[in-house]
């Protein structure tokens, strides 16, 4: 120990350094087109064109001068400075030959220039110019190297798309775009109504309404005028919502009622699943409010067709209506509620398990009802919980791409006009111009967001264990949450039970006669398909929970120049609307360097950008809520970060991680819009194959598929809960 | 740290496997596209692999790509997307040893852009026993569909997402002239239950009973039909406008003399009648050999418009008509 | 076992952000083996000055040193420090065994020597057969142990206290400060204490360093604080004491009309002279004073009186005063032990 403390102590990176360097000489620089893993001995170092190759060459010089430093007897500070300085440039060297030579890089530029980033890591420690270890300064360069690569620059490429028309610049096409019917249309002249009044007076009436409640409790003159506005603002939105027509007021209605609703149910179910007294409510609603997320969306928005549409077993059997109102706003927002309230309540459910009882119980020994302990004590300590949760599926409403698609009806959606302006309309800039407002508005919910939960903390988590038990629920409170709950149960197995069944007969609701023969269909189409699906999925899944919890630790625990743009830059895939995603990738990843598409990887590599902001919010909300001390103590006790992040954040926060990490594989399992574009021959995914089908009305084959999808994903979500249970408050002594 | 880069190159060895195959945009249905593959590798010994898109889709993915494709051949879709690739240079014409086998009217119409590969007509996917149930009459010609009987009963595709329905507009202007064609697609717009986003959707609609007429290309009606969806296929008295199936060799190919053979195969009857044997697919086949099968719509007794392809394929004069449709028919309310 | 080793703070100053400035250019020797304490109200940069040492803060200017090597950048994970912090921060999700094991099993060290070394530092604590309990299950001076076996079992160079008895009752607190004090000077381990609590300060410390607004007031030894404070700051933080004005010449100290010779090497003129509350007799003739308030507390009294150099608090020992009541005219005199004076 007393060696650590030593001025000229040898500095770890010369393992890192060396493994460049035999990275370097055994594997070549760069590859031919897009075979990989093919050794092609023209593009080893010493075969490269001459004129350039020098820059090849300062990466190995870089690794052995890494080598060298890092036993040289000077002291540390220097030290890292002078190993800081080689990696940068042996990285900056290699990246200048990748991009000026149009070369796809190899694995051996891979490899050493990865190592190299890891050596530069060791500098910004060992010279404290970060205040950590090397694995907290090569996290940070990572991570940013990352959401560089593979969010900025794909959004670039497509802004350069947009406003870049046949090589000019021009904003004559955005304008266009943004006064189209299609986008924004408010006076209708074909209709009697005067659209903007009835929206003006909506405005008014939330404003004074909210007025009105504010005087009535003698609040302050310059709270009045805030909340006025406030209520105005959102009378304006439901006004704006409700009369006007085109993508953007429709989007956003859809937004605001989806994610008020989800934010609810999920708190709701949060609470009930902790709480009740009824321990079968429990164990049921742990696996059925999760059922919704491990399904394709559009196969239970088809599902819902068959329950509420114009043939409807529900509504035409049941209720004898004939209506086709599902097809519109109203059948997007149930299909989105029900496929967002399980993100909510993952979301919700971590924060409702760690709070402390002991401070319920105390505020209930202070006299306190229990109603006012939850209002007081339970609910601003669940707030940040929910924020996230809302800000999740408005996010999510917004970028939603299956529903609108298949019960969207007459309407336009932001995210379907997306891609309907590049896939039905060939209009690259249009597509582009609909995603930045997307991107704006989510932006804007972000910005807000951190406003707003900006200055609290909430520490309850503390080194203190606490012991004690749960509040009760209020009777009635609780009768109520359990009819929700009923509710939506039936709900969710109705659906899920027309499925199934739709997958042993002919035809879906019109030919009833039970069959194999969708199973035999699927096996022969859809199997391989399927198998290579999960192999994705899973793949991706992991590195996207942990990248995504790495993100969170880094942005919340840890203190560093640009922490800022690390979260914004993650969270910005989230927003993204996956067509654009897809596209931006293609034009983005399809030549040069960087050349990656038409390959498993590409697919991976969306499925990690995509599926890790979940993981991200998860570990920052549960970190919220983990007293700091317990990794100083770590700390103190000598373990380096990456250790501390292993052996207590892990374990402590393993219920949100798990919660990430089965986001994170449903979601590539799942994924629809960012992948129509990326999927090549030889790397084809399931939901494509069984959109295909839906469209094709295929349903019967479609049904299976999907059923085998859900079961083998509930298979694979029950391991992890299994592995989560075994991972309980055992000590590791 | 070394745990992380170890995942990250991980990633790389797993997936960086790369494919040596003919790679196929495939844009008719699955059944037809995945008949291809082992027929045409019995054919000429050559591996094939296929993505099916739509082909908007298929276009939108093959321009962002374009300056390093992987995909050697678009096979089939509507003509209008590969006409906008041929004249983008997406893709490139490809004259087959065949070409005058193909049906004259289809090469005449389309020049040399792309390669005919089918062709198919639209109209009326009709669910009989729902309008029985409602005592409404099934109907024949586009000027029936203008009967306000029909509210709520009809279906079509949004010009704004389908090709489909651009065609159906495109259609009606040129029986009917722009003005007379726009005060029936007012009309009409009244019936409307539903505009969907895709072509192929509409069908199904009416096949579950949604609706009792979907307006849409007769071949995906006969498709339905044998699937066991109980609509019929009713060709418009006025007579009616069609579609060209593409087929294009992508510029640049991967595989470009691979690709020429899969193409050669691909217009010969053998290949082509497998569509309706064993792929789902009823469109009249290029080929004036292959034989035309008996659930087909007879194009003889269609009465085929002369669509003007060129005109009507120009992308200003679609946007035009799409943009005159969606401010002066789509708003109104209903 | 290592040789503790000395600490060094020279010039540290830690600025967070650009305006807030929690501790100002802070010099300290902390001598090996011994125990200093950081006493101040709490917001005066005590435990800013800890967590330096610790490596958990990073010293905006200034050297930290330990064993005599400059560790002012080095991460806090390199250092031989430990510290026992005021929540304890215990696992949830270890028992007793797992805490105390952490750093040991963090260290690779083989696992009979991890039992053993555990083993040992639990018996240390009193907390021998305990290792399979949750933390959970412990009461809270339990739980403080187990924190500072965990601290202990590392024998770390320097051992960091962070207001450890906070959360402990007060009888309780009195008796773990003690044990705390007899474990440190046994094992001989360089500590740093923060506390705001005067009495612990005085109690256990080798050397305590009064810390306000992130400057040093004082460092001494309890004895040398309690009579000699620097000024009114540490007087009234370190025990209580009464604040008069008075005059003195170099041989005669002057409150009112009362002067008592007096020998302190300060410049002659206005003072204040710190009397300590236990060094006032009541007397026939002295300094003239009123009765204010009078409170019997068993072995003593407390009492407050008006006079006109200012208020002076008292606590007399015996018996006898209590037919003394608020408004009775008295004369106190000062024994020299409990006087000091401080410059204007």
């Amino acid at each position: 120990m007393t060696d650590s403390l030593r001025q000229n102590r040898i500095s770890n990176a010369w393992m890192a350094a060396a493994m460049s360097a035999i990275a370097f000489l055994l594997l070549p620089f760069g590859r031919p087109n897009r075979a990989f893993l093919e050794i092609d001995n023209a593009l080893r170092p010493w075969n490269l064109d001459p004129s350039l190759s020098w820059l090849v060459w300062l990466v190995l010089l870089a690794a052995v001068s890494a080598i060298v430093i890092s036993f040289l007897p000077i002291n540390t500070v220097l030290k890292g400075n002078l190993l800081g300085l080689s990696g940068l440039l042996g990285l900056l060297a290699g990246v200048i030959w990748l991009v000026s030579t149009k070369t796809p890089f190899g694995m051996g530029a891979l490899i050493s220039m990865i190592l190299l980033i890891n050596v530069i890591g060791y500098g910004l420690s060992e010279s404290g110019r970060i205040q950590s270890d090397a694995f907290v300064a090569s996290s940070i360069i990572f991570v940013s190297l990352f959401i560089i690569l593979f969010i900025l620059y794909p959004l670039y490429t497509v802004l350069i798309n947009a406003i870049i028309v046949d090589g000019k610049f021009t904003l004559t096409k955005a304008i266009k775009v943004l006064t189209g019917q299609r986008f924004i249309y408010i006076n209708n002249p074909y209709t009697e109504r005067n659209e903007a009044m009835l929206i003006g007076i909506s405005s008014l009436i939330g404003g004074l309404a909210v007025a009105g409640y504010s005087i009535y409790n003698k609040l302050k003159v310059n709270k009045i005028v805030i909340f006025a506005l406030i209520g105005a603002a959102i009378g304006f939105v439901v006004g704006f919502s409700a009369f006007a027509r085109g993508a953007l007021p429709t989007s956003i209605g859809l937004a605001a009622i989806v994610a008020t609703t989800v934010t609810l149910l999920g708190l709701f179910l949060a609470i009930l699943g902790q709480r009740t007294r009824f321990g079968i409510i429990k164990k049921s609603l742990a696996s059925i409010s999760l059922l919704p997320i491990i399904t394709p969306p559009f196969v239970l928005a088809f599902a819902m067709i068959f329950l509420f549409g114009r043939q409807g077993m529900v509504t035409r059997e049941i209720f004898g209506l004939r209506t086709n109102e599902l097809f519109g706003l109203i059948g997007v927002a149930g299909a989105q509620i029900l496929a967002f309230t399980p993100i909510a309540y993952l979301v919700i459910r971590g924060s409702v398990a760690s709070l402390d009882p002991a401070l319920e119980e105390a505020s209930v020994t202070l006299g306190a009802g229990r109603w006012t302990t939850f209002r007081t004590i339970t609910w601003p300590l669940l707030r940040p919980a929910l924020a996230n949760a809302f800000l999740l599926t408005l996010i999510e409403s917004f970028a939603d791409f299956g529903n609108p698609l298949i019960l969207g009806g007459d309407r336009f959606y932001l995210s379907t006009e997306v891609f309907s302006a590049y896939s039905a309309r060939f209009d690259q800039n249009e597509a582009a111009v609909l995603g930045l407002v997307l991107l704006v508005i989510v932006l804007s919910i972000f910005f807000a967001q951190r406003r707003w939960l900006g200055g609290d903390s909430f520490v309850t988590v503390t080194g203190k264990p606490s012991s004690g038990k749960f509040v009760e629920l209020p009777r009635a409170f609780e009768g109520f949450l359990i009819i929700i709950f009923t509710i939506w149960t039936v709900l969710v197995l109705s659906l899920y039970g027309s499925i199934i069944y739709g997958s042993f007969v002919k035809i879906w609701g019109i030919n009833n006669t039970l069959t194999l023969q969708n199973y035999k269909d699927f096996m022969n189409q859809g199997w391989p398909v399927f198998l290579y699906t999960a192999k994705v999925a899973a793949i991706s899944a992991v590195p996207a929970a942990l990248l995504g919890f790495l993100i969170a630790y880094l942005v919340v625990r840890q203190k560093f120049w640009g922490r800022n743009f690390v979260e914004l830059g993650s969270m910005l895939s989230f927003a993204i609307p996956g067509t654009v995603m897809g596209i931006a990738y293609i034009l983005a990843f399809n030549n040069g360097p960087w050349l990656l598409t038409s390959s498993m990887v590409i697919l991976v590599l969306a499925f990690i950008f995509r599926n890790m902001p979940v993981a991200i919010r998860g570990g920052i909300a549960g970190l919220a809520q983990i007293d700091p001390s317990l990794e100083e103590a770590s700390t103190t006790l000598r373990a380096s970060s990456s250790t501390t992040l292993r052996r207590i954040l892990v374990p402590l926060l393993i219920v949100p991680l798990i919660g990430g990490l089965i986001f994170a594989f449903v979601r590539a399992m799942t994924a629809i819009s960012q992948v129509i574009f990326l999927i090549s021959s030889g790397n084809k995914l399931a939901t494509t194959l069984l959109l295909g089908w839906v469209e094709q009305g295929q349903l019967g084959r479609a049904s299976a598929m999907a059923t085998i999808m859900i079961f083998s994903m509930l298979a694979v979500i029950s391991l992890l809960m299994l592995l989560t249970r075994g991972r309980g408050s055992r000590g590791i002594g | 740290m070394k745990r992380l880069i170890g995942l990250i190159i991980a990633i790389f060895f797993l997936g960086g496997a790369a494919s040596a195959q003919v790679s196929l945009l495939c844009s008719p249905g699955n059944e037809w596209c995945e008949q291809l593959g082992p027929h045409f590798k019995e054919a000429t010994g050559i591996d094939l692999d296929y993505v099916r898109m739509s082909s908007s889709e298929g276009l939108a993915r093959l321009r962002a790509e374009s300056s390093n494709p992987t995909f050697d051949v678009w096979f089939g879709g509507t003509g209008d997307p590969h006409l906008v690739a041929f004249n983008e240079g997406v893709t490139e014409f490809y004259k087959p040893s065949n070409w005058e086998e193909l049906l004259p009217g289809l090469r005449n119409s389309v020049g040399e852009t792309y390669i005919p590969l089918y062709t198919g007509a639209i109209g009326f996917v009709v669910n009989e026993g729902l309008l029985a149930e409602e005592g409404i009459d099934v109907p024949n010609c586009w000027a029936d569909l203008t009967d306000p009987q029909y509210k709520g009963l009809l279906a079509m595709p949004n010009p704004n997402t389908s090709g489909t329905s651009y065609t159906i507009i495109a259609t009606l202007i040129q029986i009917f002239g722009e003005d007379v064609a726009f005060d029936m697609l007012k009309d009409i717009h009244q019936n409307i239950a539903q505009y969907t986003k895709s072509g192929g959707a509409v069908g199904l609609l009416a096949g579950r009973g949604d609706v009792g007429v979907a307006i849409q290309f007769l071949h995906d009606g006969v498709k339905y039909t044998k699937q066991g969806f109980p609509v019929t296929n009713i060709a418009p008295c006025e007579g009616t406008g069609f579609e060209i199936g593409g087929l294009s060799l992508v510029n640049n190919a991967p595989h470009r003399d691979d690709a020429i053979a899969f193409i050669e195969w691909a217009l010969t009857p053998e290949a082509q009648k497998i569509a309706a044997e064993l792929g789902e697919s009823f469109q009249v086949q290029s080929n004036m050999n292959t034989p035309v099968p008996p659930e087909s719509p007879d194009l003889d007794s269609l009465n085929l418009i002369d669509y003007d392809f060129e005109h009507y394929g120009d992308p200003a004069v679609r946007n035009a008509i799409v943009d005159k449709w969606t401010n002066e028919v789509f708003p109104i309310p209903r | 076992m290592k040789t503790a080793a000395p600490v060094k703070l020279e010039n540290v100053t830690k600025r967070f952000g650009k305006d807030v400035t929690a501790v100002d250019n802070v010099n300290l020797d902390v001598k090996a083996g011994s125990l200093l304490t950081l006493l101040g109200p709490s917001g005066c940069g005590k435990t800013t000055i800890l967590r330096m040492i610790a490596g958990l803060e990073r010293a905006t200017e200034g050297k930290i040193f330990i064993d005599s090597n400059d560790v002012t950048k080095l991460p806090a994970n390199l250092r031989d420090v430990t510290m026992v912090f005021q929540s304890y921060a215990l696992f949830p999700h270890m028992n007793v065994f797992g805490n105390v094991a952490y750093g040991l099993e963090v260290a690779r060290r083989p696992k009979d020597q991890i039992i053993k070394e555990v083993d040992e530092a639990l018996a240390m604590v009193g907390l021998e057969g305990l290792g399979e309990r949750a933390t959970n299950a412990l009461s809270g001076g339990q739980q403080q142990r187990v924190a500072l076996a965990r601290a202990l079992v590392m024998h770390p160079q320097v051992l960091l206290f962070d207001e450890p008895l906070s959360n402990l009752d007060a009888k309780l607190r009195k008796y773990v400060r003690e044990e705390i004090r007899e474990l440190q000077q046994s094992l001989g381990i360089t500590t740093v204490y923060v506390t705001h609590d005067q009495e612990e300060a005085l109690a256990i410390s080798d050397v305590i360093v009064v810390v306000n607004k992130g400057k040093i007031e004082q460092i001494g030894s309890p004895f040398e604080l309690y009579t000699q404070p620097a000024n009114k700051f540490v007087a009234d933080f370190i025990g209580s004491a009464s604040f008069l004005k008075a005059k003195y010449d170099g041989e005669i100290l002057s409150l009112a009309d009362y002067k008592i010779p007096f020998k302190q090497d300060i410049r002659a003129g206005e003072v204040i002279a710190m009397i300590r509350p236990e060094a006032v007799i009541l007397s026939d003739d002295g300094l003239s004073v009123k009765v204010k308030t009078a409170a019997y507390l068993g072995s003593m009294t407390d009492f407050s009186f008006e006079s006109a150099v200012g208020e002076v608090i008292a606590n007399i020992t015996g018996e006898g005063f209590m037919d003394i009541k608020k408004g009775d005219d008295l004369h106190l005199q000062f024994k020299t032990a409990g006087i000091h004076l401080l410059e204007k």
